[in-house]
């Protein structure tokens, strides 16, 4: 087994400073209600998200309740490419897309399909290559960066995946002293199979 | 909806950020009211969270652009900043010098254009921002026309550092720790850096000499006033052809300040917007636009990063988030190919912004994503900051559609040229040969661009630029433009300090403009 199974984060959150800690509190306490997809809607994509973001722990991090609360503030990243409709149609018509095709294609609805059947559809529809006409005409590689890379920051928002992939948190107040190549500090995250460092 | 009036300044200023501050600390200390207004909030430092995600949504500029052209670029998170402070609340903090070339491409390289201003103009005003900021840098530092020293030791070598420099010797190329905006030792009320790779996300320890920390509370001292969440909505031109108030609203209430000069430092963008939603009978085209040159010249930086994979730790969440740096290929000349300059830097990327480049640069999703994810210590990031070239195809506009202040939305157009392109494929190629020199096991392009330049240009010629060698406005006597929207050039090179170097010789220009009118 490869990675950080020993490793928690949070293991050092008392000594993070109170707003740090608050902040992170919420986010993995509250888990924000649908507002904005309705329960089919959710349903598909959280299928969907099951596929972009694989997890396999015993207590998966919600991601679509976090999307959903994007959408339902209209929290906008800063950009609306030319040929992109606004943030929240374009999720709209992706979650629309997904059983379109999967429709079309397998005579089903998108969560119902086998996970690798399901992959087959996705990446269909992240590569511009899906059947949905209106799909189609988006500028398929900006689509697909902003819906995942809007499911991976909630993800890697999350201290469990910050344990999962070794990265050392919020550290204040603190200091890192042994910031060499191959070294580090007792509470950094030590990997398995690695000797050095 | 009638404006409350709130009274009259000698020098009113538009946004608080990199350049703004400074001009406000300047003006405020030589005995001028100064009101300063800023639309996004006043922090203090202790309201940062330790948090890449909720930063991200709190720190920059997010009101939504329309961004169009054959290379549509990303606004917002690599380029403005929302709040006193302004973008350097967010930046790396490469505190770099232009080069003397750098003011006179067109002369020596045939391309771009020249400024009205040469690199001694700016000299000694580089010198008072970096003393100001106690910049910390090298011992000797092996590029143009300044070797240091710096007000402060440079910072303790990281293992992306060492990495990067240990790639760069075995392929026979100088590098060094860059000169920093971050402090390594203490002063009164800021700690030294802790090395925890924060700088985008605001910095808590206060290392970091965002203009909030350093020029903002030398304003405040000398009695500037600086109003947050004041969204700047019309600059009003008076029937003698100054400008005598700007409308603001705040809390949803609107309110006219009156004073004797305007300064605009509300960025790229901004500005423009500001300009052209300002129009009147002598300005049908916007104020101070006489030349039909406002919102032309857009520039970014190219700023790809090459991110390369080892089999060692590299850990590149720990150093200040930049720290090495080479020039070794600075200036390029017809021969080459291509001319203009580049700088290759480190850069951490902390966890979101790392998948982003998997998602990006790779085109990764599922269980690769993840894997890859996994082997995030496995990482180390070097990029670009490539100079591009001015176009008058690349602009910034008003589209159709209004935002919540009733203002039109920005239309930012951008396509690279050919040189600037060529810029990316030699640095690119660079930052490659140097991963693979320092040991890595593959590498990846995660292309982006960062920082805007230009729309507001400076030149002598009233026809083809916005304002002269001072900051002043052809059009209008009493308006000054001062940010990086006045840049003519974009240079190879982080913008901040030379920002902050324009902004304090206009600082001097307005006082000493003001004493010669009451002498």
């Amino acid at each position: 087994m490869e990675g950080y199974p020993d490793y928690d984060v949070t293991a050092e959150q008392d000594s993070w400073d109170s707003k740090t800690r608050l902040v992170l509190e919420r986010r993995v306490v509250i888990i924000p209600k649908l507002l904005f997809f309705n329960p089919d809607e959710a349903r598909s994509l959280e299928a969907a998200v099951a596929r972009l973001l694989p997890q396999t722990r015993r207590e998966p991090i919600p991601v679509v309740p976090f999307v959903d609360e994007k959408l339902a503030r209209n929290v906008t990243d800063g950009t609306r490419y030319e040929d992109m409709p606004p943030m929240r149609d374009l999720w709209r018509l992706f979650v629309s897309t997904l059983d379109e095709e999967a429709q079309v294609r397998h005579e089903k609805r998108f969560g119902a399909l086998e996970p690798e059947t399901q992959d087959m559809v996705l990446g269909a529809i992240l590569k511009g290559e899906s059947r949905s006409l209106s799909w189609k005409k988006l500028p398929a590689r900006l689509a697909f960066e902003h819906i995942v890379s809007t499911v991976a920051a909630v993800y890697y928002a999350h201290p469990s995946a910050w344990s999962e992939i070794g990265w050392g948190g919020p550290k204040y107040p603190g200091i890192y002293v042994r910031v060499r190549c191959g070294r580090k500090d007792p509470e950094e995250a030590g990997e398995v199979g690695h000797v050095r460092d | 909806m009638s404006a409350t009036n709130v009274g009259h300044a000698d020098v009113v200023i538009v946004g608080v950020g990199a350049a703004g501050a400074v001009l406000a600390a300047k003006l405020a200390r030589a005995g001028l009211s100064v009101v300063a207004l800023e639309a996004g909030p006043h922090r203090d430092s202790e309201d940062f969270a330790s948090d890449e995600l909720s930063m991200l949504y709190e720190l920059f500029w997010l009101d939504e652009r329309i961004s169009s052209g054959k290379d549509p670029i990303e606004l917002g998170w690599p380029n403005s900043g929302r709040g006193v402070g302004g973008g350097t609340v967010h930046f790396v903090g490469y505190a770099l010098r232009f080069h003397e070339d750098d003011f006179r491409t067109k002369t020596v390289d045939g391309v771009g254009e020249d400024w009205p201003i040469s690199y001694q103009d700016l000299e000694p005003y580089y010198t008072e921002v970096e003393r100001f900021n106690q910049v910390s840098g090298p011992t000797f530092f092996p590029w143009g026309p300044y070797q240091g020293p710096f007000p402060k030791r440079s910072h303790n070598p990281s293992c992306m550092h060492d990495t990067f420099r240990r790639g760069c010797e075995r392929i026979g190329a100088r590098s060094t720790a860059g000169p920093m905006f971050i402090i390594t030792s203490p002063t009164k009320d800021r700690k030294p850096c802790t090395y925890r790779g924060f700088c985008k996300f605001g910095c808590k320890p206060k290392a970091k000499s965002s203009t909030l920390v350093t020029y903002v509370p030398e304003a405040l001292r000398h009695g500037a006033t600086i109003i947050a969440n004041a969204m700047v909505t019309r600059v009003n031109l008076g029937k003698t052809g100054r400008v005598e108030s700007v409308t603001y609203v705040n809390k949803g209430r609107e309110f006219e300040q009156k004073g004797d000069t305007f300064i605009l430092s509300a960025y790229s963008v901004e500005n423009v917007r500001l300009l052209m939603h300002s129009t009147s009978a002598s300005f049908p085209d916007g104020l101070a636009n006489s030349s039909g040159v406002v919102g032309k010249f857009l520039m970014v930086h190219s700023a790809d990063f090459v991110i390369g994979k080892y089999d060692a730790m590299i850990r590149q969440y720990r150093g200040p988030q930049g720290l090495a740096l080479t020039q070794e290929w600075y200036s390029r000349k017809p021969d080459d190919g291509f001319v203009r300059a580049y700088t290759l830097e480190t850069e951490t990327l902390q966890p979101i912004e790392f998948s982003k480049a998997l998602i990006r640069g790779k085109g990764l999703w599922g269980q690769r994503l993840v894997d890859e994810m996994q082997d995030y210590n496995h990482y180390a990031s070097f990029g670009i900051v490539g100079e591009c070239l001015p176009s008058e195809n690349n602009t910034v506009t008003l589209s159709d559609e209004l935002d919540g202040f009733g203002i039109p939305r920005a239309k930012v157009t951008y396509s690279y040229l050919d040189n600037d392109k060529k810029v990316i494929e030699h640095s690119v190629r660079k930052c490659e040969e140097i991963h693979d020199a320092a040991g890595a096991i593959e590498t990846f392009q995660y292309p982006g661009s960062a920082h805007l330049l230009g729309t507001c240009r400076m030149g002598d010629d009233p026809k083809t630029s916005v304002v002269d060698k001072w900051c002043r406005t052809h059009d209008v006597k009493n308006l000054y433009i001062c940010d990086g929207s006045v840049f003519t050039t974009g240079a190879g090179v982080n913008p901040t300090l030379t920002i902050e170097a324009l902004a304090a010789r206009t600082a001097d220009y307005v006082v000493e403009t003001k004493k010669r009118r009451e002498l």
